[in-house]
Order: C-alpha cells, then structure tokens, then sequence
C-alpha cells in the first residue's frame, strides 16, 4: 500500500511588509482567508491540530504564543504547538504537520507562519535581528545576519570568483518578480547598478541585497491525500519533506562556501519522491541575502559549486527562464516576516501548482521545490509539491 | 642564586593622538597588561605569584589568573607610580626555585586641565626568578622634587665597563627631566623611534628616549632597562642591571589615529544592557579559557582539536582530551566583512559611535579550528588570506563591567 501523503488543500496570505495590523489580527486574516480558499469548504472543527511557525520577534507573547493562534484561528481546543528554529521556523512547522497527516495520526491540521517586526523602535528590532545566530562566539564579534551571510559571500567571491554583478542579478530579478506578486512588500523594479551602487550594510553586501524587516502571516491547511478530493480538485500533494541541521556558528562548519543543513535536507526530501531534480519546475529558496540564492542553487544541486552566479546572470532563474527561482518575488523583494516565510513558500507552491499564480504563473508548472533556512544555515528543510 | 629580572616587556596601545600612544576605545591597563605579558619569551616554569602596579579594574585579580593561564598564582596589587613599581621589583618574596614570578604595571593616559592629554598610556611586564638576569642590588629611588616624585638612579662608583642603554618612558617633559638628570651623570641623550619602522606613523615628538652611556672601561656585557610610567601621572623610574635582560615590545600595528582623548567611563556606560543575545555573567566567565587564552581539547584518540573546548572531542567523542592553547599568532583570514553603522548588534553602538565601521573575520588557527573575531582598529585593513593575531580586548560593558574578549590586528608576516 502507497504510504499516505498529505496535500495543501487550502492556503492564505496577507499582505508581506509594514503593516498596521498586530500579530493575532495577522493570524486571523491569514486563517480566514485558508478557510475560504478551501474549494468545498472544511469546517473548522475537522482541524484536529495546529502548528504555528513564529520567532516571537521583539518579545511580544515570546511564550505560549501557540494559544493566541487557538483563540485567532477558532480551532477549538485542538492542540497547537509552537515551532521555533529561527528563519526556518515556518519550515519546520509544515513539516511537522505532514509528519502528523503522513504518520495517520490526524487527517486535519492547519500551518500557520507569523512575524510582526516593524512595530519595534529600530533599535529594538537591531537586538532582535541578530538573536538567532550564534550568540557566543558571532555576536560578540559584532555580527548580526547581514555580518554572517557576507562572511560567506566574501568566502565564495574568494573559493569561485563570485562577481558582485551576480548577486545583483539575484536582487533585480527577485524585485522584478515581486511587481507579479499583489502580496509583495516591494513592487519596484531596480536595476544593477543600483544594486552595485547601494549602501553597503556588510561589505560585500548593500542595502539592495539585504531582505526588509516584514509583518505578515500565512496559514496552510493540510489534508490526507485519501481524503483531499473530498475538499478540493486540485489538491497539491507534499511528496518529499527533508530537514537538516549544522552547527550554529559559521566557524565551526566544514566549509564557509556550502550550507550542509540544506544538502542533508534536500537528499531527504528526494530520497522518496516520484521525481528526480530534473522534474522540478521552479523553486522558492531562501533568499535572505543575495549570496543566500546562490548558495541554495548549488546546495540543492541545480548549479555545481560556484556555478549558481553563471546560471542567474545568463537568466536561467528568471521568470521565463529553464529553472525560475523565487517567482513571488522571494524574501528578498516579496519580504520576510521571519517565522512567516517558509509558509509563504509553501503557498506559492499552493497557488502556482494550481495554476492560479496570475502574472507570475509558471506556465505549465506541476512539481516544485520550496526551501526554507533557519539562521545562517544551522536549520533547513526541502519540501516538494506535486499537483495531484 | 638571587632573583633576578629575567625578562622584561612593553605594551603600547594601538591608539595615537598627536604624538602620544594612548589608549583606543578598546584598550585599558588590564588589556595593556595582558598584551606585555604575553609579550614575554616563553618560559616553562609556573608563575607562582603576580603583582599588579597600577589602577587596575575591580575584576583584574581573577582576570589577569584567566588570561594568563595560571590559577594558582597569587595576585597582589600595589597604588600605580614608579617609586610603587621600584618597591615592588626590589621586595623579593620567596619565590620558589622551580617557578617564576611576574610584575605587571601600567597605566592610562593621563588628562589634565581642560581634558588636555599630560601623557599616553603604556604597560610593562616583568618576569622574576632565578638565574641570569637583571639584579636589582644597586637600585636607589631618589625624589627629585617633593612636588615631581620620581624614582632615579644614583651610579654606583666603579659602575661597569660597557656601553649602558637605558630606556625612559613616559611623558615627554618627564622623559626630558630625566635625561638632564642622568646627563649629569655622565649619560648622552639618544632617540628612539616611537614604533618600528613601517608599523605606524612616525611622530613628530619621541615619546621615549635612549639614553647611552660612554663606555668606562672594559668587562662582559651590561645592560641598562629602565621604565618610566605615567602611572603617578607623571614619573619615570630605572634601574641598573648586572645582566643581560631579554627585553620585548608588543606593538599593535592596527594603529588608530584618535580625534580627542580616550574616553572615560562612566558608570552609565558600564549599565549598558542587552536584550536579546544576552550573555549572563556565569556564561560569559565559563567560556573565558577559550575566549582569552584559546583553549582547545586536544583528542588523545584521534589528534582532532575541538575549538572551544567541551571537555571531549567533537569528532570522535572520546573523552580523553587534553586542554592545549592555540597559537596567538599565524591564523590565516577565511572570510571577512565590514560591518557598516547601523548593521552591528546594539552592544556594539558605543564601538560604531567611537569608531565608525569595523571589520569582522573568521580566520583558521595553525592547528586547524577556526575562530570569529572583531578586527581591532580601523576597518577594512585586514583581507582575505591575510595573516591576524589575536589580541585581548574591550567588547562591550555588560551587567555593569567590561566584557573582554580576542580581536584580531594584522599579524606580523601579513601584507595588509
Ligand atoms: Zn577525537
């Protein structure tokens, strides 16, 4: 007997970037709007458990946030259990639901990703930024993300001859992209030379290689594959869900050039899917950081080491292109809403997979790959979807 | 045999302000001390005793023990001045045979009236034992004015065969007084260049002066050390060898050009608190072998080195680990970045206020673990496969104190 998978069957997002609404009216809308999407309708007491994906950025309810997801979603008392590996939190809380629908413990459990993070004074959001990297050893050196991510991009210029134009061409597709997306924080074409000519934040890297500070909430509603039709014609079936881990601090991993997390992640998530990498027909990567892209490209073995710049700056990952990367725009132009993010992959599969995507639909597209990274790579997980 | 100086050393800090060495943002008499201390040759017998001349921070009896590697040593503490450093050097405890015994001193810059800088800051160490070395049995300390007290050297009469080096350190109208004083006694004034060529920019003024004595007579080789602090804000001290002294300078060569004088701290200062990446104190002090002296556990099983030490091998688990610093010098730069205002931790404002940018580095240890540090000094001066060492350094105040911890300054085979 095939092992039972389970499906997205239902999927909403609000609105990525600086927003009025506080974190449970975020929760809310992003639960309404799952529920409404659900072709056929589910009533909400079918949902036996929840998984929220948040960092509890800025201390707002940094404890038993999962109980303000139970009240906002009206679930009950179905259990929810809060998820917390940094950027990948959301990541991780998907897969904690597959896990539930695929192990035939629940046929019913709702995802929900979450971030409020421009309500803080700027320099309560600099504490923040940096909580969930290695605090002992990168944090009293004086790194925040922005520092660790272009310690990486400095070893890869170094290891591959990595030109800066490649990274730009990363942001100025993603930004280019995010124009598609109504959803998207920025909706502003920019060009390379205006990524080249930025304020650097962390050299390499300049203010246009750096992903904003986001609100925003996603929610997912999983389903078992046996009984997904009964919601929904076209489910999206999770058909690979891999996760990995790495040490916390860049100086204590086998290399600075390669995310080791996201290598374990992706063999995982491949090692019982229907399809291969040459089936995958677009990816949504963590583009945290411009280097950030490139290293997943090659991390999840569509580019060779050091082949990722080649394959962005000859337009390979563009919409349109062999393989388009990030067609919401990423988290570089559509916005990351930390705990938020990973979710908000998942329901770009959801809707391209589905072929409702609108401007930015991948024409065609019926397999895709989402991956989801946690600080600078000591977490990762790789999802594949499949129209079912 | 008696307890002679067997080595002696000098710290300057990396800041400069007209011609004067001072202290940059990150520096203070604990770390100029720490940084003469490890200035010294090698020695493999045990320190049992140290003694701090000076005004060293509340924490130092401890701190100075941690970053020296030497909990069992006992730390006593002396009023800065060199007529203090004189006493210090001259009382000779017991100490045993088969260990060592060390004098650390320093002081900041002095700030007179209007905030004007009188003098720069500087550390010295010195290491005591037995065996060949710098006696201090002809040592005399002689106030030259009540109003200017001053340690000085009183010639003894048939003073030695050989040209006599002596080194003045201290403020500059202090290092002139002196040297009026020993040219009476038949010494002949010198300069000596305020760093080594090419490690900094030459001053206008010498802040040190060498002072030669004409050759008497014949005999073995002697020479001369002598210290001057500004550690009572104003005084020089030197004494007479009947040895040889081996005698070293740490040198920062991340030289920061200061626009006014070091700042003090203030008690608000030291209340700066994090929020989030809190480090409590009982972490902070648990991690300070590996953070200070780079302790690493050297696998008795399979050779691997685990950075910072856990107690067992990271690689292979085994738990028959010996505790073995790494090299202080020869780490090679893997990756490095600028970190621009506004992109630090909130911890590190007070360094982006002071400073502007600064540089952070993962660099790679002759033994082979790896480390990230802050570059100490001016950004954008240390690149990739550069060679750094890593010296103690002011982090940042938590829980009311300073937090130290090791920053890297271009290392001595660096091109950069
Ligand atoms: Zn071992």
């Amino acid at each position: 007997m095939a092992r039972r998978r389970a499906t997205v069957v239902g999927a909403g997002h609000t609105r990525f970037g600086v927003l009025p609404d506080g974190p449970r009216a975020l929760m809310r809308q992003a639960v309404d709007a799952a529920f409404r999407s659900v072709d056929r309708g589910v009533d909400r007491s079918r949902v036996e458990e929840a998984f929220l994906g948040t960092l509890g950025f800025s201390g707002w309810q940094l404890g038993n946030a999962s109980a303000a997801l139970a009240e906002e979603a009206r679930i009950g008392h179905a259990p929810v259990t809060r998820v917390e590996n940094a950027c990948a939190s959301a990541g991780f809380a998907l897969r904690s639901g597959v896990r539930a629908i695929e192990s035939g413990a629940r046929d019913v459990v709702l995802v929900v990703g979450l971030e409020k993070m421009t309500d803080s004074p700027s320099a309560h959001r600099r504490y923040w930024l940096g909580v969930s990297g290695d605090t002992e050893w990168e944090r009293l050196a004086g790194l925040t993300f922005a520092g660790v991510y272009a310690l990486m991009a400095s070893a890869h210029m170094a290891a591959h001859g990595t030109p800066p134009e490649a990274l730009a061409a990363v942001a100025v597709k993603n930004h280019a992209n995010g124009t598609k997306n109504p959803n998207a924080q920025f909706q502003k074409v920019i060009t390379r030379e205006q990524v080249l000519a930025a304020p650097r934040v962390a050299d390499p890297l300049g203010l246009l290689d750096c992903c904003p500070v986001s609100d925003g909430a996603v929610a997912l509603i999983l389903a078992g594959d046996d009984m997904a039709r009964t919601l929904t014609d076209t489910p999206v079936a999770v058909v690979g869900a891999g996760a990995g881990a790495d040490a916390l601090a860049l100086q204590e991993r086998d290399s600075l050039t390669q995310l080791a997390a996201t290598r374990v992640a992706a063999a995982e998530a491949f090692r019982h899917a229907p399809f291969d990498r040459t089936g995958v027909q677009f990816l949504e990567v963590h583009d945290c950081f411009t280097i950030a892209e490139l290293l997943a490209l090659e991390d999840l073995g569509f580019a060779d080491p050091g082949g990722a710049a080649a394959m962005t700056l000859e337009g390979a990952t563009a919409l349109g292109g062999r393989l388009p990367v990030n067609p919401d725009g990423g988290l570089k132009a559509k916005g990351h809403p930390i705990g938020a993010s990973g979710a908000s992959q998942a329901y770009e599969a959801f809707v391209q997979l589905r072929g409702a995507a609108g401007a930015r639909q991948v024409v065609g597209a019926e397999r895709a790959l989402t991956h989801n990274v946690g600080g600078s790579g000591a977490s990762a997980t790789v999802t594949l979807f499949e129209r079912m | 045999m008696p307890v002679a100086v067997l080595h002696a050393s000098v710290a300057r800090p990396s800041g400069r302000l007209g011609p004067l060495a001072v202290e940059a943002p990150d520096e203070d008499v604990f770390t100029l001390a720490v940084a003469a201390a490890e200035a010294l040759p090698p020695e493999s017998r045990p320190v049992t005793r140290v003694d701090l001349v000076g005004e060293f921070p509340p924490e130092s009896e401890w701190e100075i023990l941690e970053a020296l590697g030497t909990p069992e040593a006992s730390v006593h503490r002396s009023p800065p001045g060199a007529a203090h450093l004189l006493e210090t050097l001259r009382s000779h405890p017991d100490t045993p045979a088969a260990g060592v015994r060390l004098v650390l001193a320093g002081d900041v810059s002095a700030l007179g009236p209007g905030n004007r800088l009188e003098h720069g800051a500087l550390a010295v160490a010195f290491r005591l034992g037995d065996g060949p070395g710098l006696s201090f049995s002809s040592i005399a300390s002689h106030a030259t004015s009540p109003a200017t007290p001053s340690a000085r050297l009183r010639l003894p009469a048939a003073h030695g065969a050989e040209p006599t080096p002596l080194l003045l350190l201290g403020s500059e109208a202090r290092v002139a007084s002196a040297a009026r004083d020993a040219g009476g006694l038949g010494y002949a004034p010198g300069i000596v260049p305020h760093a080594p060529p090419g490690t900094g920019p030459a001053p206008s003024t010498p802040t040190a002066v060498a002072l030669r004595a004409a050759p008497p007579g014949e005999g073995g080789p002697i020479e001369f050390v002598l210290a001057a602090l500004g550690a009572d804000r104003d005084v020089y001290a030197y004494g007479r060898s009947t040895g040889r002294v081996a005698w070293s300078e740490a040198l920062s060569s991340a030289t920061v050009a200061l626009a006014a004088p070091p700042v003090r701290d203030t008690p608000a200062d030291l209340d700066l608190r994090a929020e989030g990446a809190y480090v409590p104190r009982p972490r902070y002090v648990e991690n300070l072998p590996s953070r200070w002296r780079l302790l690493a556990d050297h696998c008795g099983a399979c050779g691997h080195r685990t950075f910072p030490s856990r107690g067992s091998c990271q690689a292979c688990g085994s738990a028959e680990v010996a505790p073995e610093p790494l090299s202080r010098v020869g780490w090679i730069v893997e990756a490095v970045t600028t970190v621009r205002p506004g992109a630090q931790p909130t911890e590190f404002d007070r360094t982006v206020g002071l400073a502007g940018a600064y540089s952070v580095v993962v660099a790679r240890s002759p033994e082979g673990p790896r480390a990230t540090f802050q570059v100490a000094g001016p950004s954008g001066t240390v690149a990739l496969g550069a060679s750094v060492v890593p010296v103690l350094r002011r982090l940042y105040p938590m829980e009311g104190e300073w937090r130290y911890g090791r920053k890297a300054i271009s290392g001595p085979n660096s091109s950069g």
